[in-house]
Protein backbone atom coordinates (compact mmCIF):
# COMPACT_ATOMS: atom_id res chain seq x y z
CA UNK A 1 0.00 0.00 0.00
CA UNK A 2 1.31 3.41 -0.88
CA UNK A 3 1.26 6.22 1.64
CA UNK A 4 -1.48 7.81 -0.35
CA UNK A 5 -3.65 4.74 -0.10
CA UNK A 6 -3.04 4.52 3.62
CA UNK A 7 -4.04 8.11 4.17
CA UNK A 8 -7.15 7.69 2.02
CA UNK A 9 -8.12 4.64 4.05
CA UNK A 10 -7.64 6.31 7.41
CA UNK A 11 -9.45 9.41 6.23
CA UNK A 12 -12.38 7.39 4.98
CA UNK A 13 -12.48 5.47 8.22
CA UNK A 14 -12.30 8.43 10.57
CA UNK A 15 -13.82 11.38 8.76
CA UNK A 16 -16.61 9.92 6.65
CA UNK A 17 -18.67 8.75 9.67
CA UNK A 18 -18.97 12.46 10.55
CA UNK A 19 -20.71 13.21 7.25
CA UNK A 20 -24.18 13.63 8.73
CA UNK A 21 -22.95 15.88 11.52
CA UNK A 22 -20.98 18.08 9.10
CA UNK A 23 -23.94 18.29 6.76
CA UNK A 24 -26.28 19.31 9.58
CA UNK A 25 -23.82 21.95 10.70
CA UNK A 26 -23.41 23.22 7.14
CA UNK A 27 -27.18 23.35 6.81
CA UNK A 28 -27.51 25.50 9.92
CA UNK A 29 -24.72 27.80 8.74
CA UNK A 30 -26.03 28.30 5.23
CA UNK A 31 -29.74 27.75 5.69
CA UNK A 32 -30.03 26.16 2.23
CA UNK A 33 -29.77 22.42 1.44
CA UNK A 34 -27.98 22.95 -1.92
CA UNK A 35 -25.39 25.19 -0.39
CA UNK A 36 -25.02 22.82 2.56
CA UNK A 37 -24.22 19.93 0.22
CA UNK A 38 -21.57 21.89 -1.63
CA UNK A 39 -20.14 23.17 1.61
CA UNK A 40 -20.02 19.66 3.05
CA UNK A 41 -18.27 18.27 -0.01
CA UNK A 42 -15.77 21.11 0.01
CA UNK A 43 -15.16 20.57 3.72
CA UNK A 44 -14.26 16.92 3.19
CA UNK A 45 -12.00 17.71 0.23
CA UNK A 46 -10.25 20.40 2.21
CA UNK A 47 -9.96 18.11 5.22
CA UNK A 48 -8.50 15.37 3.03
CA UNK A 49 -5.82 17.70 1.70
CA UNK A 50 -4.92 18.73 5.25
CA UNK A 51 -5.18 15.24 6.66
CA UNK A 52 -1.49 15.41 7.59
CA UNK A 53 -2.22 18.23 10.02
CA UNK A 54 -4.89 16.29 11.85
CA UNK A 55 -3.69 14.56 15.02
CA UNK A 56 -5.17 11.06 15.10
CA UNK A 57 -7.35 10.41 18.10
CA UNK A 58 -8.21 14.06 18.72
CA UNK A 59 -11.75 15.23 18.21
CA UNK A 60 -12.42 14.96 14.54
CA UNK A 61 -15.86 16.51 14.59
CA UNK A 62 -14.61 19.81 15.93
CA UNK A 63 -11.76 19.77 13.43
CA UNK A 64 -14.17 19.26 10.52
CA UNK A 65 -16.54 21.91 11.87
CA UNK A 66 -13.70 24.41 12.02
CA UNK A 67 -12.86 23.76 8.37
CA UNK A 68 -16.52 23.96 7.42
CA UNK A 69 -17.00 27.23 9.23
CA UNK A 70 -13.89 28.81 7.73
CA UNK A 71 -14.99 27.84 4.23
CA UNK A 72 -18.44 29.21 4.82
CA UNK A 73 -17.29 32.61 6.05
CA UNK A 74 -14.62 32.91 3.38
CA UNK A 75 -17.20 32.23 0.69
CA UNK A 76 -19.52 34.81 2.19
CA UNK A 77 -16.77 37.37 2.30
CA UNK A 78 -15.87 36.71 -1.30
CA UNK A 79 -19.49 37.21 -2.23
CA UNK A 80 -19.28 40.63 -0.64
CA UNK A 81 -21.55 39.75 2.18
CA UNK A 82 -19.13 40.72 4.86
CA UNK A 83 -20.91 43.95 5.70
CA UNK A 84 -24.15 42.09 5.92
CA UNK A 85 -22.71 39.50 8.26
CA UNK A 86 -21.17 42.14 10.47
CA UNK A 87 -24.37 44.18 10.48
CA UNK A 88 -26.36 41.14 11.51
CA UNK A 89 -23.85 40.36 14.20
CA UNK A 90 -24.26 43.71 15.86
CA UNK A 91 -28.04 43.91 15.73
CA UNK A 92 -28.29 42.44 19.22
CA UNK A 93 -25.82 43.87 21.66
CA UNK A 94 -24.68 40.86 23.72
CA UNK A 95 -24.38 43.00 26.83
CA UNK A 96 -28.03 43.94 26.51
CA UNK A 97 -29.21 40.35 26.43
CA UNK A 98 -30.06 39.20 29.90
CA UNK A 99 -28.60 36.09 31.43
CA UNK A 100 -31.57 36.00 33.77
CA UNK A 101 -34.34 33.47 33.35
CA UNK A 102 -36.88 36.10 32.33
CA UNK A 103 -39.25 33.66 30.67
CA UNK A 104 -39.25 31.40 33.69
CA UNK A 105 -40.09 34.35 35.87
CA UNK A 106 -42.83 35.47 33.49
CA UNK A 107 -44.50 32.09 33.24
CA UNK A 108 -43.93 30.59 36.67
CA UNK A 109 -47.37 31.47 38.02
CA UNK A 110 -49.21 29.68 35.25
CA UNK A 111 -46.78 26.95 34.32
CA UNK A 112 -44.20 26.70 37.09
CA UNK A 113 -42.20 23.83 35.62
CA UNK A 114 -42.37 24.87 32.00
CA UNK A 115 -44.65 22.05 30.85
CA UNK A 116 -45.40 24.11 27.75
CA UNK A 117 -41.97 23.24 26.27
CA UNK A 118 -43.35 19.81 25.42
CA UNK A 119 -45.87 21.38 23.10
CA UNK A 120 -43.60 23.67 21.16
CA UNK A 121 -43.15 22.00 17.78
CA UNK A 122 -39.72 21.09 16.44
CA UNK A 123 -39.92 23.28 13.34
CA UNK A 124 -40.70 26.29 15.47
CA UNK A 125 -37.66 25.61 17.63
CA UNK A 126 -35.34 25.26 14.64
CA UNK A 127 -36.80 28.39 13.05
CA UNK A 128 -36.17 30.29 16.25
CA UNK A 129 -32.56 29.00 16.40
CA UNK A 130 -32.01 30.11 12.80
CA UNK A 131 -33.42 33.51 13.68
CA UNK A 132 -30.94 34.18 16.49
CA UNK A 133 -28.23 36.80 15.89
CA UNK A 134 -25.23 34.94 14.37
CA UNK A 135 -22.90 34.91 17.34
CA UNK A 136 -25.59 33.48 19.59
CA UNK A 137 -26.84 31.13 16.90
CA UNK A 138 -23.41 29.59 16.40
CA UNK A 139 -22.96 28.96 20.11
CA UNK A 140 -26.44 27.48 20.54
CA UNK A 141 -26.11 25.29 17.43
CA UNK A 142 -22.81 23.84 18.61
CA UNK A 143 -23.88 23.31 22.20
CA UNK A 144 -27.54 22.38 21.96
CA UNK A 145 -27.94 20.94 18.48
CA UNK A 146 -24.54 19.25 18.25
CA UNK A 147 -23.95 18.67 21.94
CA UNK A 148 -20.32 19.82 21.97
CA UNK A 149 -18.60 20.80 25.24
CA UNK A 150 -17.74 24.46 25.84
CA UNK A 151 -14.02 23.87 25.33
CA UNK A 152 -14.47 22.45 21.87
CA UNK A 153 -16.89 25.19 20.90
CA UNK A 154 -14.26 27.71 21.96
CA UNK A 155 -11.72 26.07 19.67
CA UNK A 156 -14.08 26.12 16.70
CA UNK A 157 -15.12 29.73 17.24
CA UNK A 158 -11.67 30.87 18.30
CA UNK A 159 -12.88 32.43 21.56
CA UNK A 160 -12.20 31.70 25.25
CA UNK A 161 -14.49 29.39 27.22
CA UNK A 162 -15.88 32.34 29.19
CA UNK A 163 -17.11 33.87 25.95
CA UNK A 164 -18.62 30.56 24.89
CA UNK A 165 -20.55 30.37 28.15
CA UNK A 166 -21.80 33.91 27.83
CA UNK A 167 -22.98 33.32 24.26
CA UNK A 168 -24.58 29.96 25.01
CA UNK A 169 -26.42 31.29 28.07
CA UNK A 170 -27.60 34.49 26.45
CA UNK A 171 -28.44 32.66 23.23
CA UNK A 172 -30.64 30.28 25.21
CA UNK A 173 -32.39 33.16 26.93
CA UNK A 174 -33.14 34.80 23.58
CA UNK A 175 -34.38 31.49 22.25
CA UNK A 176 -36.61 31.01 25.28
CA UNK A 177 -38.07 34.47 24.79
CA UNK A 178 -38.74 33.76 21.12
CA UNK A 179 -40.39 30.42 21.83
CA UNK A 180 -42.40 31.76 24.73
CA UNK A 181 -43.82 34.52 22.54
CA UNK A 182 -44.71 31.87 19.99
CA UNK A 183 -46.33 29.70 22.69
CA UNK A 184 -48.44 32.61 23.88
CA UNK A 185 -49.46 33.45 20.33
CA UNK A 186 -50.32 29.84 19.57
CA UNK A 187 -52.40 29.64 22.75
CA UNK A 188 -50.15 27.02 24.34
CA UNK A 189 -49.74 29.27 27.36
CA UNK A 190 -52.18 31.98 28.30
CA UNK A 191 -50.93 35.51 27.97
CA UNK A 192 -52.49 36.89 31.12
CA UNK A 193 -51.55 35.88 34.61
CA UNK A 194 -55.09 34.84 35.54
CA UNK A 195 -54.33 31.74 33.51
CA UNK A 196 -57.33 30.41 31.65
CA UNK A 197 -55.28 27.33 30.92
CA UNK A 198 -53.49 26.52 34.08
CA UNK A 199 -51.32 23.79 32.63
CA UNK A 200 -50.04 23.55 29.11
CA UNK A 201 -49.74 19.77 29.22
CA UNK A 202 -52.81 17.94 27.98
CA UNK A 203 -54.38 21.15 26.77
CA UNK A 204 -56.68 21.40 23.77
CA UNK A 205 -56.14 18.23 21.84
CA UNK B 1 -34.88 52.13 76.13
CA UNK B 2 -35.58 48.56 76.96
CA UNK B 3 -38.12 47.79 74.28
CA UNK B 4 -35.67 49.00 71.61
CA UNK B 5 -33.07 46.56 72.80
CA UNK B 6 -35.64 43.82 72.91
CA UNK B 7 -36.65 44.59 69.33
CA UNK B 8 -33.02 44.57 68.21
CA UNK B 9 -32.50 41.24 69.90
CA UNK B 10 -35.53 39.70 68.16
CA UNK B 11 -34.62 41.14 64.77
CA UNK B 12 -31.05 40.02 65.19
CA UNK B 13 -32.12 36.49 65.93
CA UNK B 14 -34.52 36.40 63.00
CA UNK B 15 -31.77 37.55 60.70
CA UNK B 16 -29.33 35.00 61.96
CA UNK B 17 -31.63 32.02 61.74
CA UNK B 18 -31.21 31.20 58.05
CA UNK B 19 -27.46 31.14 58.49
CA UNK B 20 -27.83 28.45 61.11
CA UNK B 21 -29.44 26.06 58.62
CA UNK B 22 -27.16 26.06 55.59
CA UNK B 23 -28.85 26.02 52.17
CA UNK B 24 -29.07 22.65 50.39
CA UNK B 25 -25.71 21.64 48.98
CA UNK B 26 -24.13 24.63 50.76
CA UNK B 27 -24.91 26.68 47.68
CA UNK B 28 -27.21 29.70 47.73
CA UNK B 29 -30.21 29.93 45.43
CA UNK B 30 -28.47 32.68 43.46
CA UNK B 31 -25.38 30.54 42.89
CA UNK B 32 -27.50 27.57 41.90
CA UNK B 33 -29.47 29.66 39.41
CA UNK B 34 -26.28 31.04 37.96
CA UNK B 35 -24.83 27.59 37.43
CA UNK B 36 -27.90 25.70 36.29
CA UNK B 37 -26.86 25.63 32.62
CA UNK B 38 -23.32 24.52 33.44
CA UNK B 39 -24.76 21.82 35.64
CA UNK B 40 -27.16 20.62 32.93
CA UNK B 41 -24.35 20.71 30.37
CA UNK B 42 -22.11 18.61 32.60
CA UNK B 43 -19.49 21.35 32.64
CA UNK B 44 -18.95 21.68 36.40
CA UNK B 45 -16.18 19.88 38.17
CA UNK B 46 -17.25 16.97 40.30
CA UNK B 47 -17.49 18.58 43.72
CA UNK B 48 -19.29 21.70 42.52
CA UNK B 49 -21.59 19.59 40.34
CA UNK B 50 -22.61 17.51 43.35
CA UNK B 51 -23.32 20.59 45.45
CA UNK B 52 -25.27 22.42 42.76
CA UNK B 53 -27.15 19.23 41.91
CA UNK B 54 -28.12 18.67 45.53
CA UNK B 55 -29.36 22.21 45.77
CA UNK B 56 -31.37 22.20 42.54
CA UNK B 57 -33.01 18.89 43.28
CA UNK B 58 -33.88 19.53 46.92
CA UNK B 59 -34.58 23.26 47.17
CA UNK B 60 -38.31 23.93 46.96
CA UNK B 61 -37.64 27.36 45.49
CA UNK B 62 -35.19 26.22 42.80
CA UNK B 63 -36.67 22.90 41.74
CA UNK B 64 -39.34 24.37 39.42
CA UNK B 65 -36.61 26.43 37.75
CA UNK B 66 -34.58 23.26 37.20
CA UNK B 67 -37.60 21.52 35.66
CA UNK B 68 -38.22 24.54 33.45
CA UNK B 69 -34.65 24.57 32.12
CA UNK B 70 -34.64 20.80 31.67
CA UNK B 71 -37.89 21.01 29.71
CA UNK B 72 -36.41 23.68 27.46
CA UNK B 73 -33.23 21.75 26.85
CA UNK B 74 -35.10 18.53 26.11
CA UNK B 75 -37.32 20.35 23.62
CA UNK B 76 -34.27 21.70 21.76
CA UNK B 77 -32.56 18.31 21.78
CA UNK B 78 -35.73 16.72 20.49
CA UNK B 79 -35.94 19.27 17.68
CA UNK B 80 -32.28 18.69 16.82
CA UNK B 81 -32.74 14.94 16.62
CA UNK B 82 -35.37 15.49 13.96
CA UNK B 83 -32.90 17.13 11.57
CA UNK B 84 -32.13 14.61 8.87
CA UNK B 85 -28.61 13.67 7.87
CA UNK B 86 -26.89 14.21 4.55
CA UNK B 87 -28.69 13.17 1.35
CA UNK B 88 -27.94 9.55 0.49
CA UNK B 89 -25.87 10.30 -2.60
CA UNK B 90 -23.59 12.83 -0.95
CA UNK B 91 -21.25 10.23 0.52
CA UNK B 92 -20.63 8.54 -2.83
CA UNK B 93 -20.07 11.91 -4.48
CA UNK B 94 -17.51 12.86 -1.86
CA UNK B 95 -15.76 9.48 -2.09
CA UNK B 96 -15.57 9.86 -5.85
CA UNK B 97 -14.09 13.32 -5.49
CA UNK B 98 -11.55 11.99 -2.97
CA UNK B 99 -10.60 9.21 -5.37
CA UNK B 100 -10.02 11.69 -8.14
CA UNK B 101 -7.92 13.76 -5.80
CA UNK B 102 -5.84 10.86 -4.45
CA UNK B 103 -5.46 9.10 -7.78
CA UNK B 104 -4.39 12.24 -9.62
CA UNK B 105 -1.68 12.79 -7.05
CA UNK B 106 -2.23 16.50 -7.37
CA UNK B 107 -1.09 18.80 -4.60
CA UNK B 108 -4.52 20.33 -4.66
CA UNK B 109 -3.65 23.97 -4.61
CA UNK B 110 -6.05 26.52 -3.09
Amino acid sequence: MSNEQISTASFTQEAIPELDAVYRYALRLSGAPDEAEDLTQETFLRAFRSWDSYTPGTRIRGWLFTICRNLFFRARERAGRREEIMAEATEEDPRQVSREAVVFMASRDRDPEGAFWDQVIDDEILRAVDGLPPEFREAVVLSDLEGLPYGEIGQILGVPVGTVKSRVFRGRRLLQKQLYDYAVEAGIVSADSTGTRRRARGGER
Amino acid sequence: MNWMNELRRILGRARKEPAMAPPPGHVTCEEAAERVFEWLDGELEEEMAARVGTHLETCAHCYPMLRFEQGFREAVTRAASGIGGAPSDLESRILKALDAEGGGGSTGST
